[in-house]
């Protein structure tokens, strides 16, 4: 066997585990092969409940939900929602984007089992949303709303039309499923039907998952890596590569950097009037793609827009926390002044500008492990070529 | 046919090797697995000595198919605002069974990734497969080699030895 594909098995990693789940699910589906297959539905009424459904999400997608609530607004508003507990206007908006996808999958689902939704049915999911709201949590919501130029009148519209009509459906297709699946805890079915309601409408609605599609990947696009301040640690004729965070010079023309795709490190292709030399401090303003087909679970800026501009603030923090719990940092110590002990697995935490990076050791001590908070990237770096680099910038 | 058992006990560890290449996620490689064999079981195979390369491809195909799909794209999604801390967690577990090669090899993009694995993984020749992935020979050789040159780099001095077994 060949050295590469040992070390391709070995990332793989061990599988008897999964290999013992996959055999008892291909069993078990095979024994009850109905229970997780789709209902059986005549060519005829496929095609006409397919009709109706293209009608309705084409109202809840393109313009407004069947109740007259603009798609924009309801993002606005669960923005605002989410907002108030505390998160930070980008994530909120990403998570009021999920939120509002979920939404369409369900409802759309819920049509295709043709439920419908009475006015009582969505005053008692009003009731329960409205009426567990803490006063002080209300005045947070209220003012986030303002903020966004809405009032709590507005809010309580939104949870009816809206909020009301999800959580309805939601309640009458766990009871269908209840019926059909008895004995399963309702977590388990809620599961079940958020996977079941993304599978009709990916099966069913091509042209609204590319509708979607193109408004995630612009409202992500738009939101997300808005910007990435570092440094640049090498020049090729036709691209650079830079670092979000390290700041200060470093005149090694190579690099000893591990530039993986999960990292922090990218090489950018030049453009025009991009004049870069190695150890300039850089603005670079990046867009991303939802249709990249970028590995699972990296974020990758795949499309460069906007500048590149120069950057003129001075290191106003740099120092290292250590601690062996992510929740506890120990003790603050200066890498300039003081050697860092890699020992006990401790988790490195630098402040470099205002960006935080955690870092940790790899089992064998060779790597450092540094994830970045701001683009919520990795980079893997050895141990003497960071300690290197640190010298390097400290003056 | 041969008893499906004894099909999925042989087939299933090479076929999630294979899944967990494309999609990079464990638990997703099960449940793509898993519907391989639904599928094959559903089909009408005759056995004419070629089962692991008919898996093989159902299993590429369902894989490619995933990477499309709008599941995979509300789990990028949520992977932009799901807790760093969890995000870590999984990381240092990733981190701690992989290989530096194989993670190298995993961080390319899936249409360098999927040629490496099927050439070097599947141990498959170019004009394989081409035919498998249904797109020219020129182009498999073309990204073989572009994937190549990126791995270059970045395993280094594993580069040379693995160049030289």
């Amino acid at each position: 066997m060949s050295n590469m594909k040992q070390e391709l098995i070995k990332a793989a990693g061990d599988l008897t585990e999964s290999k013992k789940r996959v055999m008892a699910g291909v069993e078990s589906r095979r024994q009850n092969p109905r229970k997780k297959m789709p209902k059986f539905i005549p060519a005829i009424a496929t095609a006409v409940v397919i009709l109706i459904i293209g009608v309705f999400v084409g109202q809840l997608v393109n313009k407004e939900s069947a109740q007259g609530m603009e798609r924009d607004d309801i993002l606005t508003f669960y923005q605002a929602q989410i907002e108030t507990f505390e998160f930070d206007s980008l994530e909120a908006k990403n998570r009021a984007m999920d939120q509002y996808l979920s939404d369409v999958e369900i409802l759309t689902y819920g049509a295709a089992k043709e439920i419908s939704v009475t006015d009582a049915e969505k005053q008692e999911i009003v009731d329960t949303h409205l009426g567990v709201l803490p006063e002080e949590i209300r005045s947070v919501l209220v003012k986030k709303l303002e903020e966004k130029g809405f009032t709590m009148q507005d809010y309580e519209r939104f949870v009816f039309e809206h909020i009301g009509l999800v959580g309805a459906t939601k309640k009458q297709l766990l009871a269908m499923y209840q019926e059909k699946y008895t004995g399963f805890d309702e977590m388990v079915l809620n599961n079940l039907i958020a996977k079941d309601a993304t599978k009709y409408l990916e099966e069913n609605h091509p042209e609204k998952i590319a509708e979607l599609s193109e408004l995630m990947g612009y409202r992500i696009g738009s939101s997300i890596g808005s910007f990435y301040k570092g440094v640049v640690l090498a020049v090729e004729d036709h691209a650079f590569l830079f670092t979000s965070g390290y700041v200060g010079k470093y005149s090694n023309q190579s690099t000893p950097f591990h530039n993986s795709d999960s990292g922090p490190l990218h090489w950018i292709p030049k453009r025009e009037g991009w004049d870069v030399e190695v150890g300039d401090r850089v603005k670079l303003n990046i867009s991303t793609s939802f249709q990249s087909d970028e590995p699972q679970g990296t974020y990758n800026p795949v499309a460069i827009s906007g500048s590149l501009e120069p950057i003129t603030d001075e290191i106003v923090q740099f120092n290292i926390a250590s601690s062996n719990h992510f929740d506890q940092w120990q003790k603050t110590i200066d890498w300039a002044t003081q050697e860092v002990e890699f020992n006990s697995e401790p988790i490195y935490r630098f402040h470099i500008d205002n960006q935080t990076y955690d870092g940790w050791l790899t089992p064998d001590k060779q790597w450092l492990e540094l994830y970045d908070s701001a683009s919520r990237q990795y980079a893997k770096v050895r141990v003497e070529k960071f300690a290197m680099l640190m010298e390097a910038m400290i003056p | 046919m041969r008893d499906i058992h004894s099909i999925v006990d042989e087939h299933t560890i090479h076929l999630l090797q294979l899944a967990y290449f494309y999609t990079k996620s464990h638990h997703v490689a099960e449940d793509l697995v898993q519907d391989v064999f639904i599928k094959f079981c559903d089909s009408d195979y005759e056995e004419r000595g070629q089962l692991g390369a008919y898996l093989r491809r159902l299993t590429v195909n369902r894989c490619k198919d995933y990477l499309k799909s709008w599941s995979y794209r509300k789990i990028q999604l949520q992977n932009t605002f799901i807790s760093p801390m969890i995000r870590k967690r999984d990381f240092i577990v990733e981190q701690e069974e992989r290989s530096r090669i194989g993670e190298v090899v995993l961080s390319l993009p899936v249409h360098y990734r999927e040629i490496i694995i099927l050439y070097y993984f599947e141990e498959m020749t170019t004009v394989q497969i081409a035919e498998l992935i249904k797109e020219p020979e020129s182009t498999v050789r073309t990204r073989l080699r572009r994937a190549r040159e990126k791995l270059k780099p970045l395993l280094q001095e594993e580069w040379e030895v693995l160049m030289h077994e």
